[in-house]
């Protein structure tokens, strides 16, 4: 043979790495299949609900992304490489804006928390400057002539480091603007760091109308300790919202620094005070949310002019509701048969329904709990299970659509 | 073509001994570090258990039941690749290097063969290319061996047995077997085509200093940042401008295209340097 | 027919050739004469393409190179052009995979009358072996115009006699040579025409038969005239 080189080498080529892909693409991988089971309840209220999360084998040390639909569980690596590609890691209030206003969407930050919605209008409002602390530009999609309008709004001589857009809101005539902004500060002493502030700004001439400054955080590092802020308002929701919600952590150091311990070990949040600000009367409340009842993360959610906390009990676990506008406080105890994992726990609100996935740290269970927003009722409970026994495997669900 | 194809045999024949060896030392090491690796944990697992202090149980729960994937993180397996991409990266310079320096004078014959003398080029571009990948191809000629010997050797009740393609898209030597062999096709045609641009790249650069030399080698660099500049140039601007402007399939066509024309801007200079500006 | 017209060269801010002028026929052996670092090489190399000029050209047949001319010019450089781990065996099946004009026979002839075997390895040979092995890689192809460096320096005076006779056998008859030396003893008596070279110019281009014939000099002679001005 006179090339036997480039010959014995081309057929170990193909028969290694050709026979592999072909492989690939012809046999799927035998991952397990997860599927929703009904333990008791509505089984049509989970009707078309999907999963996302991730699958993590901690045995063979790998993990994946994970989508779980009634029909079928489609893992990343079964997935086409442009399906993965255009559907990325965002969220999917991102996605579908991006879907259906393709071109106003093009170029934005994919940060849903700088998007305002409406009937008639998206509303875009983020930072420019170098330190993102100049101003604001604004940009509006009028849905039905399909056209945006764009400007820009220069915040005067400030004292401002650098500024977050955590909110935007709109009514007729003004765009709010709500924003963390840290504020340059002498380290000599303590003083103001950061502060939550709405700008106020007219559509109709493009003029910041007011700046108002709702809260500062005024951090004094010197008793051991410090305090945070920490937006709780729901980020991915871009519709109107009446009030905006944060919280104030106070952090104590407990015991001495150890550099093997966890950070929470070290710190601890020893209580937190919470806040809403009303955009259209301009008014800041704290909330009178007793601090013993809530979960060591102390997560809360915020859904049309009410604040929820879950809570584990004895029994299942209470859903405590805090109703902004008259400070009504109820806790609904919700029974049930199913565990509550320490694992990811969160609620999506769909259709006068809220949706709480619970995974678990343990294994590759999870269980979904399905209430009734206006009465904190158990509509429906299930169980993920898996096709077959698995063995030191985490499934964390992080996302729920409906198709 | 035909002499394309001779080319290549002949620049697989002058690195052939020493590929060889890379393949034998990958093939041995590997083999040995199954066995090593596979021992060592039924020496723990008998230790541990044999002397009543654990039972399987908690064996496991302690020390994990043994899985390819963890093998494949051992200094069996990546030192052999290493050293391998080492000499292939190496080699990319002294395949044209080795032409031109020693006693013998090579590249008088290689310049006045009667054939284009951009097949120069493009079969040692294509031998490097070949030998990269027949490694690859043996390492998962290997994969199923060695699951042989690792179910050989531990009791199924200690192990965790994982499929190739499992071992591939896990964290195997420190996920580098995940960019060689990804899992999806369109992603190894990626991965590789940017591998053959930089090969290209890397080869114009090495023209230069060899047509210009000084001189050249300041060429050959700014050719180099000039490459990466217009492949990354979506990027940069986005940089810029903060935000991506591109949707992520937007991007991919671009950069596909930015590929082809930097892989094909590099040939074209090196055909015009190897034709009038290269000197023995 | 070769034609070099004006070609210039630089290495760096040194201006090898100066603009050097001369043709070299079929059929004609064509010395190149010059002491070291006169531009005797980089004239061949650049005739063969194999380094850049500034100016001027050259034309065979009156053609510009290309690769179809590697079958019809060679070019014996003063180092073997093969690799030193190859067998001349090797050596030989490479050429005859290139070349269409390589001519089996003629190698093979050239093998014997040298008394090379096709299994000794270019590394493990004599200086003059080797230089007669690359001898041979250009002997064997059956072109019109073969250009040799310096075929002769520091080999042993047998390989020379060997490589010599080569010069007046049916081997050379009919071609184009154009030889470069800085020594002309050994072949002298050869020569239908010298190029008489010095820092990049040609100083004197003459037939060698005319200036016997005319003048009755010899090379020698003229050289002595020319260089010792």
């Amino acid at each position: 043979m006179r090339y036997w080189k480039v010959i014995v080498l081309a057929a170990i080529v193909i028969l290694g790495i050709g026979t592999y892909y072909i492989q690939n693409a012809f046999a799927s991988p035998d991952y397990p299949e997860f599927h929703l089971e009904k333990v008791s309840g509505d089984e049509g209220v989970v009707d078309g609900l999907i999963f996302m999360g991730s699958y993590i084998d901690n045995y063979k040390e790998f993990g994946e992304d994970v989508r779980i639909t009634p029909e079928d569980t489609i893992y990343q690596s079964e997935r086409s490489y442009f399906d993965n590609m255009t559907e990325g890691f965002q969220d999917s209030t991102i996605k579908r804006l991006q879907s259906d206003y393709r071109k106003f969407m093009r170029g934005k930050n994919e940060s849903s928390s700088s998007f305002f919605e409406d009937d008639k209008r998206l509303i875009y409002a983020d930072t420019f400057g170098k330190e993102s602390d100049e101003g604001f530009k604004i940009e509006m999609l009028d849905k039905e002539t399909n056209e945006t309008t764009d400007f820009q709004v220069e915040i005067p001589e400030n004292n401002i480091n650098y500024l977050n857009v955590v909110d935007v809101q709109a009514d007729e005539k003004d765009v709010f603007i709500t924003t963390r902004n840290f504020y340059t500060h002498d380290p000599n002493k303590p003083e103001t760091e950061e502060g939550y502030h709405v700008y106020r700004i007219n559509i109709e001439n493009g003029s910041l109308i007011d700046d108002e400054v709702i809260f500062e955080n005024k951090t004094d590092h010197s008793d051991k300790g410090w305090t945070e802020l920490v937006e709780v308002n729901n980020d991915t929701d871009i519709g109107k919202e009446d009030y905006f919600v944060f919280r104030l952590d106070h952090i104590k150091e407990v015991g001495e620094y150890d550099e093997y311990d966890d950070y929470e070990t070290y710190y601890k949040t020893e209580s937190s005070d919470f806040f809403a600000y009303h955009f259209g009367t301009n008014e800041l409340k704290e909330l009178k949310i007793p601090d013993e009842g809530l979960g060591a993360d102390k997560t809360a959610y915020v859904h049309e002019g009410a604040v929820y906390f879950l809570n584990k009990t004895k029994s299942g676990f209470e859903l405590i509701r805090y109703q902004m506008d008259n400070g009504e406080l109820n806790t609904t105890e919700v029974p049930t048969t199913l565990d509550l994992y320490d694992g990811n726990i969160f609620i999506v609100f769909h259709d006068g329904k809220m949706y709480i996935p619970n995974s678990s740290l343990e294994g590759s269970t999870a269980n979904l709990f399905v209430l009734d927003e206006k009465t904190g009722k158990l509509v429906y409970e299930g169980k993920m299970s898996a096709d077959r026994e698995l063995e030191n495997v985490f499934l964390d669900l992080n996302e729920l659509a409906f198709e | 073509m035909k002499n394309y194809v001779k080319l290549v045999d002949f620049e697989l024949k002058r690195f052939m001994k020493i590929y060889l060896a890379l393949i034998g030392i990958v093939i041995i090491s590997q083999i040995v570090g199954v066995i090593v690796e596979s021992n060592q944990f039924m020496n723990l697992a008998n230790g541990e258990m044999l002397d009543g202090s654990m039972n399987l149980a908690q064996f496991l729960e302690t020390y994990w039941p043994l899985t390819m994937s963890r093998i494949l993180f051992s200094r069996w397996f990546i030192l052999p690749v290493g050293l391998s991409a080492a000499a292939l990266i190496f080699y990319c310079f002294f395949i044209w290097y080795r032409d031109w320096f020693g006693k013998n004078t090579f590249i008088y014959r290689l310049l006045m063969l009667p054939t284009a003398r951009i097949n120069i080029l493009l079969a040692k571009a294509s031998a490097i290319f070949l030998m990269v990948l027949g490694l690859v191809s043996i390492q998962l000629i290997l994969l199923p061996i060695e699951n042989i010997i690792f179910q050989t050797i531990v009791p199924f009740d200690l192990r965790v047995d994982m499929t190739i393609r499992e071992i591939v898209n896990g964290s195997g030597y420190y996920g580098y077997l995940q960019i060689l062999l990804p899992t999806s096709i369109v992603q190894f045609f990626i991965n590789y085509g940017i591998g053959f641009m930089t090969v290209f790249t890397l080869f114009t650069a090495i023209l230069f200093e060899r047509s210009y030399r000084i001189k050249g080698i300041i060429f050959g660099v700014a050719y180099c940042i000039f490459a990466l500049v217009i492949f990354l140039s979506p990027f940069i601007i986005e940089v810029f401008s903060e935000f991506g402007y591109f949707y992520p399939e937007e991007l991919f066509i671009i950069e596909v295209i930015l590929g082809i024309i930097v892989t094909g801007i590099s040939i074209w200079v090196s055909h015009y340097l190897l034709n009038r500006k290269v000197t023995v | 027919m070769i034609e070099v017209k004006d070609i210039k060269k630089n290495f760096g801010l040194k201006k090898v050739l100066k603009g050097v002028s001369f043709t070299a026929n079929k059929g004609e052996i064509t010395c190149l004469i010059g002491i070291n670092g006169a531009g005797k090489t980089t004239i061949m190399n650049a005739i063969m393409n194999l380094t850049p000029i500034k100016g001027g050209e050259i034309l065979i047949d009156g053609e510009r190179l290309t690769k179809e001319s590697y079958e019809k010019i060679t070019f014996i450089p003063d180092a073997i052009t093969m690799l030193p781990q190859m067998k001349i065996g090797e050596a030989l099946q490479f050429m005859k995979d290139f070349y269409k004009s390589w001519n089996e026979e003629r190698a093979k002839e050239l093998l014997s009358f040298f008394r090379l075997k096709e299994e000794e390895k270019i590394s493990s040979l004599s200086k003059g072996n080797t230089a007669k092995v690359n001898l041979l890689l250009g002997l064997g192809l059956d072109v019109d115009y073969l250009l040799m460096d310096e075929p002769f320096s520091g080999i042993d005076i047998f390989s020379r006699e060997q490589i010599a006779e080569v010069f007046t056998s049916h081997l050379v008859e009919d071609r184009g040579v154009i030889i470069t030396t800085h020594e002309i003893n050994d072949i002298e008596h050869l020569i239908d025409r010298a190029v008489l070279l010095d820092d990049g110019i040609v100083l004197r281009d003459f037939r060698t038969e005319e200036v016997r014939e005319l003048e009755g000099k010899s090379v020698v002679d003229v050289m002595r005239e020319v260089y010792q001005k």
